[in-house]
């Protein structure tokens, strides 16, 4: 009976030592292995003692630091994150249409002054050209009247008070491309002609990040101003008038042109003057309207080389510190899901990596920067993965709630025969040792005299 | 006025003489461009075509009194673009077409679509026919053009992209498909640039791709939401998509705080494709959008001061908009039209005296009215007035049964007019109504009806937790008669986790459809089919339509609302913890059977036991008493 006792309660205990590791293993997160040692080794993560940040030893990809280095760094306030698509919307924005209508052939402008322009650098990134007219648009407040020369201005230190491009509604896009948006203002009648004043006038500034605006002052506009101010309301009617811009604004496109290169960052750095670096500091550009011209914007071979290593470099940047964030990102949430897609990507995106380091060494550049964009684009695509933000869906504090009402009762009497069993296995080793004993001294006694043993307590319980 | 810019696409290379040349062809087509609007192709270069852009704007305005005090103001926008769309930058540039559309057309391949956001019920015996009935909720209907993705996921680009665009919830049209069907007789595209193509069953709308010479027919996906709820958030994008939005024109009157706040709120977005030219056969339709609102207002609070059984309405009152109104510039043409009624004693006065006056309208044109000389229109009219006769066709459904378990739907269809008619009825009932369709009953004055006698009949059962089962059924009325459909169901008891938020508010069954085809000879002016009740044509730029052509009416019953047995929601813990007790108790009672040990105890004395929860009791009981 003893024998059938241990087994039960030994029978119970086996099944918790099998079903604990089952129940576990089927409630974990899916997470396949993905193997992150080369960012480990860039960064100096496996190693335990963070002083040893030089070594490359075990470094896989020892060209990038120094190439980094060479490239220099990138003047993030202006030019906008490195992508491998962008949207550029031309906006033709109208104050108030009851003055004049614009219109404007604009494949026309775009296919005469962005599309060689497009074609020579686009290596670097594909480019979506999209235009759009929209009508009132208004400032936030009225501008400046300068009575000397009958103009208003806007004083070039408050111009984000008077010009807010986020209320102007521009049309969102479907796609997730960074947008750079261009807009030509033509101002109301009676804020005609409208300029920004600094030290001189002008016409135009750049948005960091955002894009450009320029503001054309219609020349039907500032004339009929000027002798609309004696015969004030004498029609009735609204004189709607349809005007095609087209002429008008090949000026203005050349204009664009210089401040897409300065937001791409493709602009020689050695004529670049010093800028002081303040949120959202609009920079004008003094000489937009006069001496600006076709060959001003022709990009030579060491602008274009250039833009191309600096490209790479920091695509290569992006996707290293990518893959080390979400290396990170998975070793501390350990119930995150991992899909295997996931591991797929990274994997890309490591083997671009090498590739774009091999390429590197054969010092091409242009190789380097299409694995460059590949390893971006994976990595990107990696981290932004729809399942890497799903909650938590089994948090701990769930499992306990539905399975302790259930095991803790049922622990008891288990946890208790099991005392009881080895408090009981105890007591019997006792007594067998001290029945030995007795035993012993029995014998001692038989052989020190002849007389019969006396017979043996039995045991009462089985 | 016509906008018109030219553009010429060119391909490949281009070296002097071939410029010069294809300049002279350009400018001798142009020539010929100057009376027509449509688009030729030139058959000496097979790379050159060259088309005219155009684009307008018209904006319009409807004012109709409704007896009982009440109005009723229809608004209607339309933006027309035709372009070159074989080519697919067009869809990158954009002037008075919003561009969040133009892109929507082009990634989906919508041929026609319909998407209304409605809140109240339009009372069809009381104001006769709506220009665009709708049911309560959202409805979205397209109809697509087989893409190579295929039109599951056309589908689900749509109702995503709507969702987004206009913050609605269209995405549950195709994530949780309860109410989303293809029914097959009772839509037809609005469009006029479609043909009809034969197939198995039935005739379907097609489209005919000339370079290839092939008929592609389109596929129709009919959604609703009758649990959406419409507020201003659904307005404002709507609005945004108006060249002149809410600045100028009739745009101004568009309040959002005076909008909502009505008896019958329904705001639509039709996609079309129409052919303006003469002849029907247009090369590239014409790309339309039509943005059109509804609003009854109940007006009788606001008496005539002179008489007091007449209301009287301004319009800066109603909308509280205190400048006047007058034209969008942007628009080619800027009217409000105020329906005359003159069949009926309505005693309408307006002032000032409007631009144009014909038997059916006072038209004014706001063109004539400009920012320093506003138009402020005021209308009164007698508030109670009699109607000349009943609308022909009223439908109602309602709900049958009681209890949990089971119940019934049964709709009835009233013709109230002499005259027969076709109608086709459509419903979708979700799949968590287990509809039993040998109880399906048909029947017209109480004579039964049975399968031949119907001109079309097609019943499809759901798919459980997809689509729902649907009921079409065409037929002929007769003048004077009631027909009823009724048929009965189970009840589903649902998942856990399917229930929505407030289950015990019930589950919202869609409308269903009913198409009215009525004849136009016999409208007779005076008779039940006059202009009180059927007015669909009134915009003549908008229905062009050539006489004597059947018009389709569409009428909606009633959303119904049913309870589904609901489960109680705290029993996830309770069951957990009673099954934990339960089964703690068992085990532990036959674990101490199976290892219990027992003891001699028999000392003569009391038994003792040395447990030690006895050891704790007896040690407290000393403490106790010996005290």
């Amino acid at each position: 009976m003893a024998g059938k006792r241990v087994s039960i309660v030994l029978s119970f205990v086996l099944l918790f030592i099998i079903g604990i590791p089952v129940w576990w293993k089927t409630t974990t997160t899916y997470r396949s292995n993905v193997d992150f040692t080369s960012i480990k080794q860039y960064y100096g993560l496996d190693k335990e003692d963070s002083t040893s940040n030089t070594t490359t030893d075990t470094n896989k990809w020892p060209l990038f630091k120094p190439f980094f280095k060479q490239v220099g760094s990138i003047d993030h306030d202006k030019e906008v994150k490195t992508s491998t698509e962008y949207c550029l919307s031309f906006t033709l924005l109208n104050a108030d249409p009851s003055d004049l209508i614009p219109k404007w052939d604009f494949p026309y402008l775009s296919s005469r002054y962005l599309s060689p322009f497009l074609e020579e650098i686009s290596d670097i990134a594909n480019f979506t050209i999209q235009s759009k007219i929209l009508h009132y648009a208004s400032l936030m407040k009225p501008p400046l009247v300068d009575s000397k020369t009958n103009s208003k201005y806007i004083p070039a230190t408050l111009l984000s008070e008077y010009i807010n491009p986020n209320e102007w509604k521009l049309d969102s896009t479907f796609n997730n491309q960074p947008t750079l948006n261009f807009i030509i203002y033509i101002p109301a009648k009676y804020q005609t002609p409208l300029y920004i004043r600094s030290e001189k006038n002008s016409n135009s500034f750049l948005i960091p990040q955002w894009g450009g605006i320029i503001i054309h002052n219609n020349n039907d506009n500032v004339n009929s101003n000027k002798d609309d101010n004696d015969k004030d309301n004498s029609n009735n009617k609204n004189n709607n008038e349809i005007v095609d811009l087209t002429s008008d604004i090949e000026d203005d496109m050349i204009t664009f042109k210089y401040q897409l290169k300065e937001l791409l960052g493709i602009s020689n750095k050695k004529q670049q003057p010093q800028q002081t670096k303040k949120q959202q500091q609009k920079k004008q550009q003094q000489q937009q309207q006069l001496t600006l011209s076709q060959s001003d914007v022709e990009l030579s071979k060491i602008e274009i080389d250039d833009a191309i290593k600096r490209y790479t470099a920091e695509n290569l940047n992006n996707t290293l510190t990518t893959l080390s964030s979400l290396y990170s990102l998975i070793e501390g949430l350990p119930n995150m899901l991992v899909l295997d897609n996931i591991r797929d990507q990274i994997n890309m995106a490591i083997e671009s990596l090498d590739k774009a380091h091999q390429c590197l060494e054969n010092s091409d550049y242009r190789c380097a920067l299409t694995h460059s964009k590949r390893g971006l684009v994976s990595s990107e695509s990696a981290f932004f993965d729809k399942n890497m933000l799903s909650q938590l869906y089994f948090p701990d504090e769930h499992k306990y709630a539905v399975y302790t009402p259930l095991f803790v009762p049922v622990c008891f009497p288990i946890i208790a025969g099991i005392i009881q069993e080895i408090k009981h296995y105890k007591m019997k080793r006792l007594e067998r040792l001290q029945k030995e004993k007795e035993e012993k001294e029995r014998q001692k006694e038989r052989e020190l005299s002849s007389s019969p043993s006396t017979e043996s307590t039995k045991d009462k319980d089985d | 006025m016509m906008i018109t810019t030219t553009r010429e696409t060119r391909k490949g290379k281009s070296k002097l003489a071939i410029s010069i040349a294809t300049l002279i062809t350009c400018l001798l087509l142009l020539s010929s461009f100057t009376q027509t609007t449509s688009a030729t192709i030139s058959t000496e270069d097979d790379d050159y075509i060259t088309f005219t852009e155009t684009q307008s704007f018209n904006e319009e305005m409807i004012i109709k009194p409704l007896p009982k005090g009440k109005s009723m103001m229809h608004f209607q926008f339309s933006t027309e673009w035709n372009s070159n769309f074989f080519d697919q930058s067009t869809f990158q540039h954009y002037d008075l077409f919003p561009r969040s559309i133009g892109d929507l057309i082009n990634r989906v391949g919508i041929e026609e679509m319909t998407l209304v956001f409605t809140k109240g019920r339009w009372s069809y015996s009381e104001w006769g026919y709506p220009i665009r009935a709708s049911p309560v909720g959202v409805e979205l209907t397209a109809w697509l053009r087989p893409l190579e993705k295929g039109i599951d996921s056309q589908w689900r680009e749509l109702t995503h992209s709507l969702s987004g665009l206009f913050c609605a919830s269209m995405q549950f049209l195709y994530q949780v498909p309860h109410h989303t069907s293809s029914p097959s007789r009772s839509f037809r595209p609005e469009g006029t640039s479609n043909i009809y193509h034969t197939m198995e069953r039935d005739t379907v709308p097609a489209i005919e791709l000339r370079n290839q010479s092939s008929v592609i027919p389109l596929e129709l996906r009919y959604g609703i939401l009758p649990r959406e709820s419409v507020c201003t958030e659904n307005l404002t994008p709507w609005v945004k998509l108006l060249p002149c939005r809410e600045q100028s024109g009739i745009g101004q009157l568009l309040n959002p705080l005076k909008l909502y706040d009505v008896h019958y709120h329904s705001m639509s977005i039709t996609v079309r494709k129409i052919c303006k030219s003469s002849n029907n056969d247009c090369l590239i339709p014409t790309l339309e959008i039509i943005q059109s609102l509804t609003v009854v207002n109940d007006v009788s609070n606001s008496i005539d001061n002179i008489d007091k059984n007449k209301v009287k309405v301004a319009l800066e009152n109603l909308f509280e908009k205190s400048t006047g109104l007058y034209s969008c510039p942007l628009a080619t043409s800027s009217k409000i039209y105020v329906q005359n009624q003159e069949n009926l004693n309505t005693q309408l006065t307006v002032t000032p005296t409007p631009t144009t006056k014909n038997t059916r309208f006072s038209i004014y044109d706001l063109k004539q009215y400009s920012i320093q000389n506003p138009l402020f229109l005021t209308l009164s009219w007698l508030k109670n007035f009699a109607r000349s006769g009943p609308t022909p066709i009223v439908a109602h459904s309602h709900l049958t049964g009681y209890g949990q378990e089971r119940g019934g739907i049964a709709t009835q269809i009233v013709n109230q007019d002499q005259h027969p008619m076709n109608i086709t009825y459509y419903h979708a009932i979700p799949w968590y109504l287990r509809l039993y369709f040998h109880t399906l009953r048909f029947s017209i004055q109480d004579k039964e009806y049975s399968d031949k006698d119907f001109i079309f009949k097609y019943i499809s059962p759901a798919e459980t937790r997809s689509s729902p089962s649907t009921i079409e059924l065409s037929f002929e009325i007769p003048g004077n008669s009631v027909a009823s459909i009724s048929i009965d169901f189970d009840k589903v008891f649902l998942h856990y986790t399917e229930h929505p938020p407030d289950a015990n508010r019930g589950f919202d069954l869609g409308s269903g459809v009913i198409t009215a085809y009525i004849d136009p000879n016999n409208i007779v002016p005076g008779s039940s089919l006059s202009q009180d009740t059927f007015d669909i044509e009134w915009s003549e730029n908008t229905y062009p339509h050539q006489k004597h052509q059947v018009t389709p009416v569409r009428i909606y019953t009633e959303g119904l609302l049913i309870t589904l047995p609901t489960p109680d929601f705290s029993m996830l813990y309770n069951v957990i913890t009673l099954t934990g007790t339960v089964f703690a108790l068992f085990f532990g009672s036959m674990i101490n059977i199976l290892i219990r040990r027992f003891k001699n105890t028999f000392t003569g004395d009391d038994f003792v036991s040395d447990r030690p929860i006895a050891k704790i009791y007896r040690r407290i009981m000393k403490f106790i008493d010996g005290k």
